[in-house]
């Protein structure tokens, strides 16, 4: 279906952005069978599931969620909860 | 709605409700945090019966003063609620949710003395008591303050609709405050969950199920009694000169 | 509605919030709170980890993924439509919704497929800690899908009015925001329960 208007911007963000999300499953899909299957790479695949979870998370919130166009207090606490979580949990898995 | 230029006692008596909204806070900082051991949990629900009524002998007097200071906070629970149902109604022409909000903050009131009196119970007559009686007594009491969110998530939901509904200008709170109240009926949810658990995250001592539902609940009484002030000093959206329309 | 495509095309250091402050209060909370189960999860996942691991790898990955893509495909047509709103509010906009409410069903659908598989194979929220989080946790998650769901019908029948004013307007994006959210919750919790 659709999405020959390019000349509306936001449409074609919400396209890209899309394209990013679902490939990105994929990558933390690959990344799952990585870190279930042990051996070596295993830290580093646990660390890039979440990792890559929470780009998700934050292109979700930035196009979908419009925060690109929002008042700068609204993007960083955002911003700041994406990081600070997504840290958090990576020290907790890995540490 | 009436203005409320003429109306001192309005603006005394919605103060007064407010006011008694952040005693009750203040109370239960007293008598269920410090000496009550309601949260943290002094008890875990996964300890056998002996282990309560050892814990209980052992700050019996403790727990009986955190009863009392319990009961004092969670009666105020009706004056906050009224105080919601009198704004709410002030923007009603034919009163509905103000009505229904009343029956649900009494009922919160009414629940809320249950559990301070269960908890003193508990602590009464250790020496006289089964162990089992001692931790029914404990289960009673959090049963009423978690199980019972129907009444206290439904209280939420009865405050936001008619902010939402109402008409731009004339509702009895900021819309804001309508979102907190329906975020707080979603975090009281998980406060259904003690009854298929006696261990871990969702028990009555667990962090989703108990610390969840009380910090959202006792979060709730400040923002609605700086809500009440705000009504007060009418600092909600209804415009302030607009008379009585019928 | 000219009005708000100017607003948007204007770039103003203040921004605007999308829908209004309340939602984003509500969306904060959640956040928070959701933050709390992840913590739960990533602990059991150290505290646990042979459980949790031998228990992970009894769920069919595949079942998590095609959950995430159909949110995230319903979050892609919330999003169109919001945008079709407004600029081209007439043009049938309503059906983004409806494509959107689709993917919210199918992944009620799969979701109950999976529990129903495994509660019939003698999995249930007591069977270990790993899948008293999973069913808790992905239950919670099921109630906001439920209530987004709802929400975006609200949207829908909203985009039907014949002139999309401010308050409109509001509505429809507070209801999207709200969308968005149940969808980037989903994100998390697949990483943490499928992933791991």
């Amino acid at each position: 279906m659709m999405m020959r208007e390019k000349n509306s911007v936001c449409a074609s963000g919400a396209n890209i952005a899309w394209f990013i999300l679902v490939v990105a499953t994929g990558i933390g899909w690959w990344l799952g069978h990585a870190s279930q299957s042990g051996g070596q790479g295993e830290r580093l695949a646990t660390a890039g599931v979440i990792i890559v979870a929470f780009i998700k998370v934050w292109i979700v919130g930035f196009q979908f969620m419009e925060l690109r166009h929002a008042p700068r207090w609204l993007r960083l606490g955002y911003d700041a909860w994406t990081v600070v979580i997504c840290a958090t949990l990576v020290i907790i898995c890995l540490g | 709605m009436k203005s409320i230029e003429n109306d001192p006692l309005f603006t005394r008596a919605m103060v007064f409700c407010a006011w008694t909204g952040f005693a009750c806070v203040v109370f239960f900082i007293i008598g269920g945090v410090i000496l009550g051991g309601m949260l943290p949990p002094l008890f875990n629900s996964a300890e056998p019966a002996a282990e309560f009524a050892r814990k209980v002998s052992e700050n019996a007097f403790s727990l009986r003063l955190g009863s009392a200071f319990m009961v004092l906070s969670f009666a105020l629970f009706g004056t906050v609620g009224a105080g919601i149902a009198a704004q709410t109604r002030r923007v009603e022409i034919n009163p509905v949710f103000s009505i229904v909000q009343t029956v649900f903050g009494a009922g919160g009131m009414t629940i809320g003395v249950l559990v301070a009196f269960a908890w003193g119970l508990a602590a009464f007559r250790p020496e006289l008591y089964e162990p089992s009686i001692i931790v029914t007594w404990i289960d009673y009491a959090y049963f009423l303050a978690l199980f019972s969110v129907p009444l206290f998530g439904g209280w939420c939901v009865v405050i936001a609709l008619p902010i939402l509904w109402s008409e731009e200008g004339s509702e009895p709170f900021p819309r804001w405050v309508a979102y907190v109240n329906l975020w707080a009926a979603l975090l009281y949810a998980p406060g259904l969950l003690i009854i298929f658990f006696k261990d871990g995250p969702f028990s009555w001592h667990g962090i989703v199920a108990l610390w969840i539902p009380y910090l959202a609940y006792f979060g709730w009484i400040m923002i609605m009694s700086f809500a009440l002030l705000g009504a007060a000093r009418q600092q909600g959206t209804e415009p302030s000169l607009r008379t009585e329309s019928a | 509605m000219p009005e708000f495509s100017t607003t948007r095309e204007v770039k103003t250091a203040k921004g605007r919030v999308p829908g209004e402050v309340g939602i984003w209060l509500f969306v904060a909370g959640d956040l928070v709170v959701f933050a709390v189960f992840f913590i739960v999860i990533a602990l059991g996942h150290v505290d646990q980890a042979e459980v949790f691991a031998r228990s992970r790898a009894s769920l069919d990955m595949w079942v998590g993924v095609l959950n995430t893509l159909l949110l995230l495909t319903g979050s892609w047509f919330v999003a169109v439509g919001v945008e079709k709103c407004r600029t081209n509010p007439s043009s049938g906009v309503s059906r983004y919704f409806t494509l959107a409410i689709l993917c919210g069903l199918g992944f009620v659908a799969n979701k109950s497929f999976e529990w129903g598989g495994k509660i019939s194979s003698g999995i249930n929220p007591a069977t270990n800690d790993f899948f008293m989080l999973f069913f808790i946790f992905t239950g919670i998650h099921l109630l906001h899908v439920l209530v987004g769901i709802v929400v975006v019908l609200l949207i829908r029948n909203t985009s039907r009015r014949p002139a999309l004013g401010k308050r409109e307007m509001q509505t429809i994006e507070s209801g999207a925001t709200f969308w968005h959210l149940v969808d980037l919750l989903w994100i998390a919790l697949f990483a943490l329960l499928y992933l791991l």
